[in-house]
C-alpha cells in the first residue's frame, strides 16, 4: 500500500485545489445554515400548529426589518454596496446557522449557571454572562466564512463591520420572532396577537442598538485582520474588537441600566466607529483616484466624482449604445476595484 | 469625456496594497476548521458540561417559594417533604418546575394583557397544555379556592402516556395569574400526585398579605 513517491506531490496538490477549497467552505457554511434551520424549525414548530395566525405574524412584522435594515446596511458601504449573492448569504448566516447553534449553546450555558449559582442568580444575570459569549463568536464565523468563500469580497476593516453587520441583521430578525412566541407563552396565551405585537414594537423600538450593531463592530476585526494579516498584534486587535461586541451584548441584556442606555451606548459606540472608519476609507479613495488623476489615467472630474453612486449612474445614463454603456460600466469597475484595493 | 471612455486596461501601475496575498487552499481548510471548531465547543460543549452538572435541588420541607417580577405582583407556594427543584428551568421571576418521584409540577407566572377573562385563560391554558405536551387535552375547568382563599379555575390533563391536572389562580386585580400544571406518567405513585395538590393547595398572592 506504499504510494508512489514521484507522484505523491502532484497528487496532493490536486487534492487542495483552490476550488476545491472554495468549494469545501461554501458546501460545509450551506450544511452548518441547514443545521441552524433545522435546530430552530425543531424548536418552535409547535408554536405554528398551535398558534399558527400569531406565528405568521411574528414572522411578517419581522419582513420590513429585516428588508429595511439589508437595504440600508448595504448602502452603508462607501463607494459600491457588497454584492447581494454575499451580502444576502451573510444574513442567512445569522438567520440559521449562527441563532441555531446559539439556541443549544445558550440553554446549556444558562442552566449551568443556574445550577452552579442557582436560580435567582441567574434569573438575572444568566443571559447577560451566556449570550454575549456564544452568539457574538456564532456570528462572528459568518464573516469568517464570507472571507472564506468569497476571497477578496472582504478587503478591510469597513468590509467586516457591513458583513458584521448584516450577519447580525439576520440574527436580530429571527430572534424577534422567538421574542414574540415567547411573550405567547409568557402572557398565558390569553391573546397570542397581542402578545406578538407588543414583543415587536419593544424590539422595534430596540433595534437601532441590537445585534446587528454588536456584529458590525466584531466583524470590524475580522477586516482588519485581513487588510494587515494574522501577526500577533493584528490578532490582538481583532479579539478586542471580539470583546467590545460582548461588552456592548452583555450591557444589552444586563438588568440594569435602563433599557434606552443600553440602546444610545451601542448605537454610538457603532456610529462613531463606522463615522471614523468611513472618512478614513473615503479620504484613502480620493487619494488613489487623484494619484491616477496626476497620471493621466481617469480625467480630473472622475477624480472628483466617481466615489458618488449618482455620478456613476449619471455617467452611465449618458452613454449613446449599449455597447458604449458597457465600456464605461466596464471603465468604472476596474477603476473602483483598485480604488478599493488600495483604500481598504 | 474622452478620457473617461478608454478602456479599462489603460489603468497602469502596480496596486499598492498592504493587504497579505490570498491565503492557499490548506490555509482556507485550516480557518474552515477552526469555525467548525469553534460552533461544535459552543453548540455541543456547554449542553455536555450541563448533562454532567446534577438538576436537582433538594427542597426541605415547608420550603416557600415566591413566583413574580416583584413583590407586589407574585405569589407564594410552600412545598411537602420529598420535593426537587430542577434549577435549569427555574427562575424566580417566571416560574419553578419542581419533581417528586415521576410527578412534575410545573408552576409559571403569566403576566396577563388588558386583565384578560379567565375564560380567555383557560383557553390559553390548554393550548400551552398543547405546546407543552403535544396530543394531550384539557378538561372544562371546575372553580377551586386555595386555603388562603385565591380563586381559581383547575381541571384534569390527559394525553396518550400521562395524566395530570392544570390549575390557574388569577390575582384579584386580574393584573397576573399563576398556572400549576401537574404531569405524572399513567403509573404515577398516588402519594405524589396528592403532594402535589397540597402545594396548589397553598397558594397564596403577595398583594393580598401585609
Amino acid at each position: 500500500m506504499s504510494a508512489d513517491p514521484a507522484s505523491a506531490g502532484p497528487v496532493g496538490t490536486d487534492l487542495l485545489t483552490e476550488d476545491r477549497g472554495l468549494r469545501l467552505v461554501r458546501i460545509t457554511a450551506g450544511l452548518l445554515c441547514a443545521f441552524g434551520a433545522i435546530v430552530m424549525v425543531v424548536a418552535f414548530f409547535r408554536y405554528l400548529t398551535v398558534f399558527p395566525g400569531a406565528t405568521v405574524l411574528a414572522i411578517v412584522l419581522q419582513l420590513p426589518l429585516l428588508l429595511v435594515g439589508f437595504v440600508l446596511l448595504r448602502l452603508l458601504r462607501p463607494v459600491r454596496s457588497p454584492p447581494l449573492l454575499w451580502a444576502a448569504a451573510a444574513t442567512t448566516w445569522g438567520a440559521t446557522a449562527a441563532i441555531g447553534c446559539a439556541l443549544l449553546a445558550n440553554q446549556g450555558l444558562a442552566a449551568l449557571w443556574a445550577k452552579t449559582a442557582g436560580p435567582a442568580f441567574a434569573s438575572n444575570w444568566s443571559n447577560s454572562l451566556s449570550a454575549p459569549l456564544n452568539e457574538e463568536a456564532l456570528k462572528l464565523c459568518g464573516v469568517i466564512m464570507v472571507v472564506l468563500a468569497a476571497p477578496g469580497l472582504i478587503k478591510g476593516p469597513l468590509d467586516g463591520m457591513i458583513f458584521g453587520a448584516l450577519t447580525g441583521l439576520g440574527f436580530q430578525v429571527v430572534e424577534n420572532v422567538t421574542y414574540g412566541l415567547d411573550n405567547i407563552v409568557q402572557s398565558g396565551a390569553t391573546d397570542p396577537t397581542q402578545a406578538v405585537t407588543s414583543s415587536w414594537l419593544l424590539r422595534l423600538a430596540t433595534a437601532v442598538g441590537s445585534h446587528w450593531a454588536m456584529t458590525a463592530v466584531a466583524g470590524t476585526g475580522i477586516g482588519y485582520l485581513v487588510a494587515r494579516g494574522l501577526s500577533r498584534s493584528n490578532v490582538i486587535v481583532a479579539l478586542g474588537y471580539l470583546a467590545s461586541a460582548m461588552a456592548m451584548h452583555l450591557l444589552f441584556d444586563a438588568p440594569h441600566p435602563a433599557i434606552g442606555v443600553k440602546v444610545t451606548v451601542n448605537v454610538v459606540i457603532v456610529g462613531v466607529l463606522y463615522i471614523t472608519l468611513n472618512d478614513a476609507y473615503l479620504t484613502r479613495a480620493r487619494g488613489v483616484l487623484a494619484r491616477l488623476a496626476d497620471q493621466h489615467q481617469i480625467t480630473g472630474e472622475e477624480s472628483v466624482h466617481l466615489l458618488k453612486r449618482g455620478y456613476r449612474r449619471w455617467q452611465l445614463r449618458g452613454a449613446s449604445s449599449d455597447a458604449e454603456r458597457a465600456r464605461r460600466l466596464a471603465r468604472q469597475r476596474a477603476i473602483l476595484e483598485r480604488v478599493e484595493e488600495e483604500a481598504a | 469625456m474622452r478620457d473617461s471612455n478608454r478602456p479599462a486596461a489603460a489603468l497602469r501601475g502596480p496596486v499598492r496594497t498592504a493587504r497579505p496575498v490570498p491565503g492557499t487552499a490548506r490555509k482556507r481548510i485550516r480557518w474552515l476548521l477552526i469555525v467548525i471548531a469553534i460552533m461544535v465547543v459552543l453548540t455541543a460543549g456547554w449542553p455536555l458540561i450541563n448533562l454532567a452538572v446534577s438538576d436537582h435541588r433538594r427542597l426541605a420541607a415547608n420550603t416557600s417559594l415566591m413566583v413574580g417580577p416583584s413583590r407586589p405582583e407574585s405569589a407564594r407556594v410552600t412545598v411537602g417533604p420529598g420535593w426537587s427543584m430542577l434549577p435549569a428551568d427555574s427562575n424566580p421571576r417566571l416560574g419553578y418546575v419542581l419533581q417528586r418521584g415521576t410527578v412534575e409540577c410545573t408552576i409559571a407566572y403569566v403576566r396577563l394583557i388588558h386583565h384578560a377573562h379567565p375564560a380567555a385563560l383557560w383557553s390559553g391554558l390548554r393550548e400551552l397544555v398543547q405546546i407543552a405536551h403535544p396530543g394531550a387535552s384539557l378538561s372544562a375547568p371546575r372553580s377551586v379556592t386555595s386555603r388562603n382563599d385565591a380563586e381559581g379555575d383547575a381541571g384534569l390533563v390527559r394525553g396518550q402516556n400521562l395524566t395530570g391536572t392544570a390549575t390557574v389562580f388569577t390575582q384579584p386585580g386580574r393584573n397576573f395569574a399563576i398556572e400549576i400544571l401537574v404531569i405524572a406518567p399513567n403509573h404515577f405513585v398516588r402519594a405524589n400526585l396528592i403532594a402535589a395538590q397540597r402545594i396548589i393547595a397553598s397558594l397564596i398572592f403577595l398583594s393580598a398579605t401585609r
